[in-house]
């Protein structure tokens, strides 16, 4: 769509001259907030990222060098970069086959939509707590292993905090992300499983042809917004470790978190900046990988 | 007529569909479509035609009753072992795919080889007219070239039956009526059985070799097109097909009170001098280039409707004298609504 005409490509019946601001004028409240709070911040991280936090020196790459060395940065990279790919699949397989099921029920939808979205709505501090509960080393989950025969593990602190970490962020996004599916799926027309059918295909044949297919910019859209919900795990990895929890959940915000406290703003602004240009490039990825999947089928 | 090798007939016998226990949609339905048959089923809005169809498809569960394919019993056939072929009224082309690739699923949920399907389809599609298309998604295709990217569809296989849900309601008039001869021509060439669904009488009078009036899940008559039209069963066939309806009034029929009918086209303009003339005054007129449909109103009787010669000329409130063709005459029972012959 075009906001804005030249004057000579106006139609004569077309006379009012403020019309081509009209557009801008209904984006100007969400455009100035998110100049002032992100972009305007965001370009003098940019900046700072470029000079030296004490002396206020012009340093050229020398921070970016600095935190590509530090061997806190590569742990917490790694972990983010690990989580990711870890929860991501995990996340988008689990809620879909959720969706599917709960899609299979036609009368009872509702209670069941509602039922797997409480978990977004439980405060992250809260529900903390209750992973406290379940998973402290004399916790509710050890007994139960107990009883099973199997020895006590540390689940908040040791190798398995990870696994920990993982499970809290399914379970928090599950729910949500099965909505978003289920509002794909239910935007397949039912006459294209009625027609397949009679064309000859199986309930597999039919998933495979019609509902994943059909489903592809719905996967567009969970996968960036899961992505970005990976980030905000951060609140739950801290208030179960800490700012120095168990180096299996040690995330980039807990680095950027102990930079800024030890006022280590250069290194910070140095690896926000490459953790945006990240997240950016993973999206413009994914973007282009989907825009040639819709051409060519 | 020439009958495809793996067409079937259809025996539909005391078939019922209930959706809750106070809708009936079909009722205790016994029809036989015969081998390569072109049959139209017909009615209005929730007359249970779309129904009927869906339970033949196997996309609705039948309640009472069976259908048979040639000789087996297909209630209980899943859609896919019943050998059928469907137009769907909105298409129902797959988004995702395009032309070739539409047209080619039938053949390769079948396990055809991929050079019979290479055969196939781009035959088909020439038979079309859609060979430039095939590249194409549906989406990017007019409502014209959809339809017929629907039809090859169904025609890439040789099914046993095929079933037409309202294929051209979508269509604008013009590519209606291009596409209703199209569809008849294909028919005729492939002999393949056919079961055509519309709510147009229009389409329901020049396309199929038979038609089955349908009313409330209730079959009114079975037979040709004008049979139906010119000895239709009961009231409400007579006044459904054809358009404009025919004119009904309570009158008489040697001695006995009912229901009397007359077509428009046997209604004629007379001269004021004629003895038999009937009196009237014009109350609208519409004249199509072709014909002229004459709204009027006589003593003693309803509005009428007259088809006159378009050259007849007339004007709101005009007196004109009518003549009706006493051999033409229909008469119904005033209880059953039956024809009385």
């Amino acid at each position: 769509m075009k906001l804005y005409r030249k004057r000579s490509e106006r139609r004569p019946w077309e006379e009012n001259e403020s019309e081509g601001a009209v557009p801008w004028l209904f984006v100007l409240p969400s455009l100035l907030a998110v100049t002032v709070l992100v972009l305007l911040p965001f370009i003098d991280v940019v900046r700072r990222s470029f000079f030296s936090a004490m002396s206020g020196q012009f340093v050229g790459f020398k921070n970016y060098l600095t935190v590509f060395q530090n061997d806190a940065f590569r742990l917490a990279a790694g972990n983010t970069a690990k989580f990711v790919a870890v929860c991501i699949p995990l996340l988008l397989v689990f809620s879909l086959l959720l969706a599917l099921l709960v899609n299979a029920f036609r009368e009872k939808r509702g209670v069941f939509k509602t039922s797997f979205l409480i978990p977004m709505a439980i405060p992250v501090a809260s529900i903390v707590l209750l992973w406290k509960v379940v998973f402290h080393e004399n916790g509710l989950f050890n007994i139960f292993l107990g009883w099973l025969g199997a020895a006590p593990v540390d689940w908040l602190d040791s190798e398995l905090t990870f696994a920990v970490l993982v499970f809290s962020y399914l379970w928090k996004n599950t729910g949500y992300d099965m909505i978003l599916w289920l509002s794909g799926i239910t935007a397949i027309s039912p006459a294209l499983y009625e027609s397949a059918q009679i064309d000859g295909a199986g309930a597999l044949q039919r998933f495979f042809r019609i509902t994943l297919p059909g489903l592809m910019p719905t996967l567009f859209t969970i996968t960036v917004l899961s992505l970005l919900n990976s980030f905000k795990v951060f609140r739950e990895a801290y208030l179960i470790g800490g700012n120095y929890p168990n180096t299996s959940i040690y995330m980039l915000q807990h680095l950027f978190n102990n930079w800024f406290a030890d006022l280590d703003v250069d290194k910070m602004c140095a690896g926000a900046v490459l953790m945006a240009l990240v997240v950016f490039l993973l999206i413009m990825l994914l973007q282009r990988f989907w825009g040639r999947e819709a051409q060519n089928e | 007529m020439a009958v495809s090798e793996t067409s079937v007939g259809l025996t539909i016998e005391k078939v019922n569909k209930w959706y809750s226990a106070d809708s009936h949609a079909v009722r205790d339905m016994d029809l036989t479509v015969e081998n390569g048959e072109f049959m139209i089923f017909v009615g209005p809005s929730g007359c249970g035609k779309s129904t009927l169809l869906r339970m033949i498809a196997g996309l609705e569960t039948v309640n009472g009753g069976t259908i048979r394919m040639g000789e087996r019993v297909i209630n209980k056939v899943p859609p896919k072992e019943r050998d059928i072929a469907m137009v769907f009224q909105n298409y129902a082309l797959y988004p995702t795919m395009n032309v070739y690739n539409n047209m080619a699923f039938p053949l390769k949920m079948r396990r055809w080889k991929k050079e019979d399907i290479h055969r196939r389809v781009t035959e088909v599609a020439a038979n079309l007219g859609l060979t430039e298309y095939l590249k194409r998604r549906p989406g990017a295709l007019s409502g014209g070239q959809r339809q017929r990217v629907a039809l090859g569809r169904a025609m890439v296989r040789q099914p046993r039956l095929f079933l037409m849900d309202e294929p051209l309601s979508n269509l604008d008039a013009k590519l209606r009526v291009d596409m209703r001869r199209e569809i008849v021509d294909l028919q005729r060439r492939l002999g393949t059985t056919t079961i055509y669904v519309t709510h147009d009488q229009t389409e329901a009078m020049t396309m199929g070799t038979r038609i089955a009036v349908m009313k409330d899940g209730v079959l009114q008559q079975v037979d040709a097109p004008r049979t139906v039209y010119e000895k239709p069963a009961n009231l409400f066939v007579a006044k459904f097909i054809g358009s404009p309806p025919m004119n009904t009034w309570e009158g008489e029929h040697r001695g006995r009170r009912c229901i009397v009918g007359i077509r428009p086209e046997y209604i004629t303009p007379a001269d004021a001098s004629d003895p038999g003339a009937l009196r009237a005054r014009v109350s609208g007129v519409e004249n199509t280039g072709r014909e002229s449909m004459v709204y009027l109103e006589a003593e003693g009787l309803p509005g009428l409707v007259m088809a006159a010669d378009a050259a007849f000329r007339c004007g709101p409130g005009e007196a004109v004298g009518i003549r009706m063709d006493q051999e033409k005459f229909l008469f119904f029972d005033r209880e059953t609504e039956l024809r009385i012959d």
